[in-house]
Formats: structure tokens, sequence, C-alpha cells
């Protein structure tokens, strides 16, 4: 843990508000990224954004002083997607839109230049991951999350997670795949159309 | 191991390595910021006040209560309009 987390962990022990609002600034994006590469819904990311500060804020003063701020928020922040999809199942209506996620958040292929349409192609094979496989992938190669600390938030071993890190680039490298050849057989259609 | 599995290990790695990469160059995502700033002005009231009342239960259960004195009289009023409204009704229409 660096000292700059210490020293946040400190504060919030203490319940200073600057301590909050600093630990906000610092983690907000990244919790946020993570909820919303999780679900691949921006509405749900928000909802579950605010269950996971909320969380801290009613938990800030029981942290213990060498808790690791970014497992505890990643661990929550997991907890809270997992705590949703359970309930979808029983929602008819979240079901529906969750059968249709990513629509809102990753543009198509059809993305301008090469390099947006590669980066689409990525977040697209990301979403289209088994759910095991996305959170593993998404804390450590996205969000960069040591893979010591991201098997304590998965609550499965280090060894565990290799395996899972490994099957999950095995799954994108399939993906990949196979969204780049449908992103360039429509291209070649989309120049047919265009010639003919 | 023949030194045609050797060099198909080393691509392997190397395309696992370039992946990684672009992974970790994915942009970056947020919270729109009228949404950021809700969910921290929420958090940070709920902070202050758990802190306010950390160690001190009486003052807890006063802050939770005073919360909850709204909600009950309106759920109260509603109560009592819907009494008075099937008692009226009895006493039109009743037998």
């Amino acid at each position: 843990m660096d000292t700059e987390d210490h020293e946040l962990v400190q504060g919030l022990r203490r319940g200073e508000p600057a301590a909050f609002n600093r630990t906000y600034a610092k983690y907000r994006a990244r919790v946020y990224g993570f909820l919303l590469r999780l679900s691949g819904r921006r509405d749900v990311a928000d909802d579950l954004l605010q269950e996971t500060w909320m969380r801290l804020a009613r938990s800030a003063g029981d942290l213990r002083e060498d808790t690791a701020l970014v497992s505890w928020l990643f661990t929550v922040a997991r907890n809270q997607f997992l705590s949703f999809r359970r309930w979808s199942v029983l929602d008819v209506t979240r079901l529906l839109s969750f059968g249709a996620e990513g629509h809102d958040t990753v543009p198509g292929p059809e993305a301008r230049s090469e390099a947006s349409a590669r980066l689409s192609i990525l977040e697209r094979a990301l979403l289209e991951l088994s759910a095991d496989a996305r959170e593993a992938l998404v804390l450590v190669a996205v969000e960069g999350v040591e893979q010591e600390e991201a098997a304590q938030i998965l609550g499965i071993s280090y060894a565990a997670l290799r395996q899972r890190l490994s099957r999950a680039r095995a799954e994108l490298d399939e993906r990949i795949t196979i969204l780049d050849a449908r992103a360039t057989r429509a291209l070649a259609d989309a120049r047919r159309r265009g010639t003919t | 191991m023949s030194d045609h599995d050797h060099e198909r290990d080393h691509d392997r790695d190397h395309e696992r390595d370039a992946v990684d990469r672009e992974l970790r160059a994915l942009p970056s995502h947020d919270a729109d910021e009228r949404t950021a700033e809700r969910v921290r002005h929420a958090a940070v009231d709920v902070f202050v006040e758990r802190h306010a009342t950390r160690g001190r239960p009486l003052r807890a259960i006063a802050s939770r209560t005073a919360r909850a004195v709204p909600a009950l009289v309106v759920v109260g009023t509603v109560g009592i309009y819907l009494t008075w409204a099937i008692s009226a009704a009895n006493a039109l229409f009743g037998p």
C-alpha cells in the first residue's frame, strides 16, 4: 500500500471529509470503469458506483489501519455487481435489458478510424467474455491491479487467478478474431455497395 | 520441444503482450460530472453523519428517527384520509 493510501485510510478512520473527497477523486474513475466493463451499462454502473461509495461512507470508521483501499473498493464494487446480477434474474425487465448490455457503451465495428475500430472491437470482445474471465482480465490487464490483490478481490487463490487469466486471454483472442472477421466483412460489404 | 514449438510459443507470448498493452491502453471511463457530484455529495453526507454519531447510539437513533418523520407523517395522513373516505362511502352508500 502506498503512503498516500495509508494517509487516506487514517483520515477516513478519523472521519475527515477531506480524506473522503481525496479518496473519491483518486479512485472514482477506476471503480466506475470497472463497474461499467462488468455490467456493460452506464445506468447500472451509475447506481453501483453510488452503492459502493455509500458503503465506504458507512464503513469508513471500521476500516483497519492496514486496509488496502484499492482491494477494498474493488471488492465492494464487485459484490455490488454480483448482487445486482442476482436480482436481475428475478426481474424480467432488468433481465431483458441485461441481455442487451453493451449497446450504449461500445460503438460498433463501423467506427471511423482503424485505431478506434480496434478499440471498439477490444471493448466488445471484453463484454462478450464470460463473467469470470471478464472480471479477472479487467482487474489485472485493464485496471493494472497486482495479481495477488486481484486474487484477493475475486476470493480465489493466486494459482486459480493465473489459470483464469490464461483462459480469459484465450477467450479474448477468440472473440477478437471473430469480431475482426465480422468487421472486415462489413467493411468489404460497405465498399462493394459504395462501388455499385 | 522442437524449434518450431518454441517459435510458436514465442509468437503466442508476443501476441499476448501486445493484447495486454492494448487492454492497458483502453480509454478510462468515468461517470458524467453531474452523477459524480451527486454521488460524492450523498456519500459525504452519510460519511459525516456516521462519524458524528459514532460511539453515540442515542444520537444515531435520533438522527435516523428524524429522517423517518416526514415519511411517517405522509403515511399517517394517507391512512387517516383513507379511513375517513371508506367510512364516508359506507355512510353514504352502505346498507
